[in-house]
């Protein structure tokens, strides 16, 4: 009940935080204040620069742009309000498990909470025991199995359905963006970006498996590939629940 | 005109309950320590415990990922110290003196407190301690591959007087401290070799010294499961070997420190298909010990498995009560000290939900129970935030 009553309230706020302002000027800055308060840590004028590209490129508005953003947003926010109210109906208790092991090229998800929003937040498996993962500030890391910590109740690991080469080459190519690739705040037109350069969590893998076995590691397409949309694409499989 | 007022004033009182009620990461202020109470000189003398919480690193996206030091007076009583995070962090304590970390600065509480800001921010811990013979404090942290392709532990170390920075220029895989040097299996990842070295501090610098690699004929891909320790001869650790993604076999390395000679010892294996981390420990970092020539282990089904170094035999003498088995954490923390093992436990059927179990090494009794309150209350009060234990230590 109490998970229930904090769904609703998450969910009324989330569409009262959301509704376009009646004191913007436009359109256009009305998407984009919503865009920023539900990813604050993105800079304007990144989003916007990121925006006017899209638009050049695909003969869309730059208000289209920001529109198809604030939807797969606001998708993305009603998935994780769904499975918070999901793992309380099936009593979480709220542990922690090691993430473990799993074969190369394998990923886990698990809930990630910011002070905005549950984004969720997925790693890739470069050995058995190790993880490569995109962390704020540090960018692509390595850490291993058994030191990862993930809320248990509703943390996955899942195969890619691909050849064991692809999920060799797409581990491989992970890993080597180790040191190199910063972090990027930027997930609302990540899939438009480039594989080279900064990246967060759910476009170091979906780039994985786009450059080795060219797969769309993105259940919904869109401009931005989410966590859970990398969890949910088609072409995996549940390995394990934690 | 007034309903516009009125809507917004009605979003700003409802943004203030949520954020409160679901996303506020300070702690509760009845169990919340200032800066003014860590820093008095008193501040450790009734004192029984200190643990270290974090929120990972994923969390800190927004600045705002926090760590606490929990200190458990002698009433039974937790309070809590707040500071930025640090994903692995932890604690060195030494005759009364503690140190915590976060990713901007050190601390020293005790007789004189001290604080250190670091100039370069670290966000992920390995492994800290007290070097007695070099009277040093020691941090290291899992800094990350460097732009030139090399790999970063940094280091801070010091102690009253200062703290200087270091770095030791390898992945590390396991770690453990002595009274006068750092040990550290380095693991190359990408080759599967790993090499145990040691560490010696230095007036400015830290000295990093080849001792061994690990034969390694089969290729087994290995994980940590406990400190690095040592006794007169040997150097003593203990691995997990990959069997496959649900099995593996617990296997126990010694390493002559004169001869270099290294042997490879099975203590357990385990398989399990729905509960494949059960068997991880609590925290592979405090998780084995050596005393009176026994090295015991405690593995995260609550067995203590115990090897002799005299004799070689392995035995599993006792477990810990009601130890769970499905590998689900709920902060549990182990701290070994001469003839005891402490374990902090949770029971969702207890008033207080946590509490400190004393098992006795030599006859495996359980010799004393320490209540713990508040601590489920200040963990409960942080919101919108995973935090995670990942030190414990007992101060008397």
């Amino acid at each position: 009940m109490k998970k229930h009553v904090v769904t609703t309230v998450l969910a009324f706020c989330l569409v009262a935080f959301s509704a376009p302002s009646a004191f913007a000027q436009s359109h256009s800055s009305s998407y984009t204040d919503e865009i920023l308060q539900m990813q604050p840590d993105l800079k304007k004028e990144d989003l916007l620069s990121s925006v006017r590209s899209i638009a050049k490129n695909t003969g869309d508005t730059e208000e289209a742009v920001l529109k198809q953003i604030v939807k797969e947003l606001k998708q993305d926010q009603m998935k994780a309000s769904k499975e918070a109210e999901k793992v309380g109906t099936m009593g979480g208790k709220g542990g922690t498990v090691p993430v473990g092991n799993s074969s190369k090229g394998d990923f886990f998800y698990t809930a990630s909470q910011t002070a905005y929003l549950n984004h969720g937040h997925v790693g890739m498996y470069y050995t058995s025991s190790t993880i490569v993962e995109s962390v704020p500030d540090t960018g692509v890391r390595t850490i291993s199995t058994t030191l990862r910590k993930v809320d248990q109740g509703d943390a996955q690991v899942k195969s890619v359905t691909t050849s064991s080469a692809n999920r060799e080459n797409a581990a491989n190519w992970a890993y080597s963006r180790v040191g190199i690739d910063d972090y990027s705040y930027n997930f609302v037109t990540n899939r438009k970006t480039s594989h080279i350069g900064d990246k967060n969590c759910s476009k170091l893998i979906w780039s994985a498996y786009v450059l080795h076995g060219n797969l769309d590691l993105d259940v919904d397409g869109g401009l931005g590939v989410y966590p859970r949309d990398v969890r949910d694409a088609p072409d995996t499989r549940l390995i394990r629940n934690i | 005109m007034k309903k516009m007022i009125l809507s917004l004033a009605l979003i700003l009182l409802i943004g203030v309950l949520v954020y409160n009620l679901f996303m506020n990461q300070s702690i509760d202020a009845s169990y919340s320590l200032e800066k003014e109470d860590i820093q008095h000189s008193n501040f450790l003398e009734d004192k029984k415990a200190v643990m270290y919480f974090s929120t990972t690193a994923d969390q800190d996206m927004d600045d705002k990922g926090i760590s606490l030091a929990v200190f458990l007076n002698n009433k039974g009583e937790a309070d809590a110290y707040q500071m930025k995070s640090l994903e692995l962090g932890n604690l060195s304590v030494h005759d009364r003196e503690v140190m915590l970390t976060d990713k901007n600065s050190v601390r020293l509480i005790g007789n004189h407190y001290k604080e250190f800001n670091m100039k370069k921010s670290q966000y992920t811990g390995e492994r800290s301690g007290y070097l007695k013979a070099k009277d040093l404090h020691v941090t290291i942290f899992n800094t990350g591959v460097n732009k030139n392709g090399g790999y970063d532990s940094n280091v801070w170390y010091g102690n009253n007087s200062g703290f200087q920075t270091a770095n030791i220029p390898h992945y590390i895989l396991a770690s453990g401290i002595t009274d006068n040097e750092v040990l550290i299996l380095a693991q190359d990842i990408e080759k599967n070799l790993y090499s145990l070295k040691n560490v010696m501090f230095k007036e400015s610098d830290v000295h990093v010294k080849d001792l061994v690699t690990l034969d390694n004929k089969t290729n087994s891909e290995y994980s940590v499961r406990s400190p690095i320790l040592s006794d007169q001869d040997y150097y003593y650790f203990i691995l997990s070997e990959f069997v496959n993604n649900t099995s593996e076999h617990t296997v126990l390395f010694s390493v002559h420190k004169k001869t270099r000679k290294q042997e490879k010892i099975q203590l357990d294996s385990y398989s399990d298909e729905k509960h494949p981390t059960a068997s991880i420990p609590y925290n592979v970092k405090n998780s084995a010990y050596l005393n009176n020539g026994i090295l015991y282990y405690l593995n995260g089904l609550g067995e203590i498995i115990t090897f002799d170094t005299q004799t070689k035999k392995v035995d599993k003498p006792f477990t810990l009560k009601n130890a769970p088995q499905d590998g689900v954490r709920h902060n549990e923390e182990i701290y070994f000290n001469n003839d005891h093992v402490y374990v902090l436990r949770y029971d969702e059927d207890t008033k207080e939900k946590y509490r400190i179990e004393k098992y006795s090494l030599v006859t495996g009794e359980q010799v004393e129970t320490i209540k713990i309150n508040g601590l489920d209350d200040i963990l409960k009060s942080i919101k919108g935030k995973s935090i995670h234990s990942y030190d414990f230590k007992m101060l008397n």
